[in-house]
């Protein structure tokens, strides 16, 4: 625990990480089907000789370049800024495990850059072959940035046997998530391509030729993709660890999300049908608006589903989401999670100087002296201690009086005893909660404050007769 | 006092240490070079657009035509070093970070109107120069200022990292419950003003 914990108001810092990532994603996956589809094209336009369909690529490829190479590689760093901020030690366990798989992905990153502007800047006056050979070491350099990154993060949800053995980069790369969540973003990349592709041209192309075309085009490419990306999530499923698999059916919001992009991912395989691969002629800017709206709705609660499964892990079996290794849970309920942190240490041990409070014994804090305490003033210090067990042990996923998964409106109208056995039966409550990692004289304060800030029960829901 | 940074039982290294020292000075040096091409350049190139003689004025607007590429590399160079320095530094780095929390996530937020402003100035000086706009001139000077705000972000972070006695100080000025609210600055540090300028 050598962290400070980042408190977010309302939202909580990990969901800072959850907007850009999402945001990233609609992009990146663009990115990446985006290059295919222009080395793609160009090679048709040039073999047709299609000067006006050529015309058309350029720029679209302007329009790519300016939106993948700038926004979407800086909301990519974006995540690597928040994941820093938010979850310190998952993201030290990751850089340490797969540094030299983010140098690699770095080095495909500087080709898809190099050949992007190449491909753009010196359009028209390169020989065709190598043009379209530029498209095609950009697709392959963004389809291999892919793999890697989807390695890592496949990696999270799902280290495998194999590598909590013995902690190595390629058992660790090649985990049970990755093949089926490659397939998936990879199907991902393919259709919200079409989607981006279908929406650009509805836009920018009034002639009608050239609008089916390229909608006819195009259609195979996006059903390939939805059907990847079915193949790919029911693999993801497959693969799951059983407490993902569970916490599905558990949580009424995955529950819902989980029917719901059944039903999104039906919907875009219906409108892609009969759309442009039976009616090319109906791409215009709203029919071709709503498809991308429903991709990307899609997309985000794939996104959501995914993530939010791995719970109470921030890297499964590995990190858990209050910020420690599993293995150090025992240590931290015989000798405090507070005494374990050397931020949580610190504030306490300052707290007790600054009050005059008598707590500190051969440089440990003995919270039972306060526990014992029953005096008004106490209270004020209770709650202050346990306002940091909250920040540290719960913050990570639990916003406080409003907001994300706000923890007083989950416990309003709770009794102190029922907040207590909550708190030291934390995983047995809920599985997908981590273990209660403090003594019971920690749970103690934390009860007090929780206590503190929940609001009461909503009153008039039962009628005076009720007993 | 009790100490904010424990560097006994550090995990081991997935590489030597020289090896990720060499690429993490390597990979600086090479960000370094287009960095500074941005940082001092565009306020250069936009100082001799508006008072500079025809040779200044060309001058500037070759280099401003090239920024967006630039850009596009030096951000890209970025990233070896902080990831190695990440590696190798992790109980440093992230504690100072998180300090100045939303100052250090602003660097991206406002990176990316600052390259785009590059972009919209480029365009601008196309048809040598006939298509510019007022508001293409301001994006170059919005540009401009995002940058050295940005230099001066990491000049706080990556000097707060060194100076581990400087935390505590900041900590308990931005805390809620022992938790860092992220607005913590370095700008007590004297070091900081020289590293920045």
């Amino acid at each position: 625990m050598h962290y400070p914990w980042w408190h977010v108001p309302q939202l909580t810092a990990p969901m800072l990480i959850a907007a850009i990532a999402t945001i990233h994603v609609l992009v990146a996956h663009y990115a990446v089907g985006g290059g295919l589809f222009l080395a793609v094209e160009t090679a048709y336009a040039y073999r047709a000789n299609d000067r006006q369909y050529l015309d058309y690529l350029y720029r679209h490829t302007r329009w790519f370049v300016l939106l993948t190479v700038a926004f979407g590689a800086i909301t990519g760093v974006g995540i690597w800024w928040t994941i820093g901020l938010a979850s310190p030690l998952a993201t030290e366990v990751l850089i340490r495990t797969f540094v030299f798989g983010w140098a690699t992905e770095y080095v495909f990153f500087v080709i898809e850059i190099l050949s992007a502007f190449a491909f753009y800047y010196y359009w028209g006056r390169l020989p065709e072959k190598t043009h379209v050979a530029i498209g095609r070491i950009y697709a392959f350099s963004a389809w291999m940035s892919l793999v890697l990154i989807t390695g890592i993060t496949a990696f999270m949800l799902y280290p495998g046997k194999a590598w909590l053995a013995d902690r190595g980069f390629w058992t660790g790369f090649f985990n049970p998530q990755f093949v089926p969540q490659t397939i998936a973003r990879t199907g991902g990349a393919l259709l919200l391509t079409s989607l981006y592709v279908y929406f650009h041209a509805s836009l920018a192309i009034k002639d009608r030729r050239l609008h089916e075309l390229i909608a006819r085009r195009s259609a195979r490419p996006a059903l390939l993709g939805a059907i990847l990306v079915t193949a790919g999530g029911l693999g993801w499923y497959a693969f799951l660890p059983e407490s993902a698999r569970a916490a599905l059916d558990s949580a009424a919001v995955l529950t819902v999300l989980t029917v719901l992009i059944f039903a999104l991912t039906i919907v875009v395989f219906v409108l892609l049908y009969a759309g442009p691969y039976r009616n090319p002629g109906w791409l215009s800017p709203g029919f071709a608006g709503t498809l991308m709206l429903f991709g990307v709705a899609a997309f985000s609660t794939g996104e959501f589903i995914r993530e939010a499964v791995r719970k109470p892990y921030v890297i499964y079996n590995v990190v858990l989401g209050s910020q420690i290794f599993p293995e150090e849970v025992s240590t931290l309920r015989n000798e405090g999670f507070l005494e374990g942190g050397l931020w949580t240490r610190a504030f306490v041990h300052q707290y007790a100087r600054e009050h005059e409070l008598d707590l500190i014994q051969g440089g440990r804090a003995d919270l039972r002296r306060l526990v014992a305490r029953s005096d008004g003033e106490s209270m004020k210090h209770r709650r202050a201690l346990g306002g940091v067990l909250f920040q540290y042990h719960c913050n990570d996923c639990h916003a406080l009086e409003r907001g994300y998964s706000a923890v007083a409106p989950l416990i309003r109208g709770r009794s102190r005893d029922a907040i207590l056995w909550t708190i030291r039966h934390l995983d047995e409550g809920h599985f997908f909660m981590p273990p209660w990692s403090g003594t019971d004289d920690e749970a103690e304060l934390l009860a007090d404050y929780l206590q503190g800030i929940a609001p009461p029960r909503p009153a008039g829901m039962y009628p005076e007769t009720r007993s | 006092m009790e100490p904010l940074l424990d560097t006994t039982n550090l995990p081991p290294l997935p590489a030597p240490f020289w090896f990720i020292e060499f690429f993490k000075v390597l990979g600086f040096s090479l960000h370094a070079i287009p960095m500074n091409l941005w940082y001092a350049g565009i306020l250069v190139a936009l100082g001799l657009a508006a008072c500079g003689s025809e040779h200044g004025r060309r001058f500037a607007a070759r280099l401003m035509l090239q920024m967006p590429v630039i850009v596009a590399l030096g951000i890209n160079f970025g990233i070896v070093p902080l990831l190695f320095l990440q590696l190798a530094y992790a109980r440093a780095f992230y504690p100072a970070t998180i300090l100045m929390a939303w100052f250090w996530l602003a660097v991206v937020v406002l990176l990316v109107p600052a390259y785009y402003g590059v972009y919209l100035y480029a365009f601008g000086l196309g048809k040598e120069g006939a298509a510019m706009t007022p508001l293409k001139r301001a994006a170059g000077w919005l540009s401009a200022v995002f940058f050295v705000w940005i230099g001066f972000t990491f000049a706080n972070g990556l000097s707060l990292t060194t100076r581990v006695e400087r935390w505590r100080a900041i900590w308990l000025e931005h805390n809620l419950d022992g938790a860092a609210t992220g607005w913590g600055l370095n700008l007590s540090d004297p070091s900081l003003w020289p590293r920045w300028l």
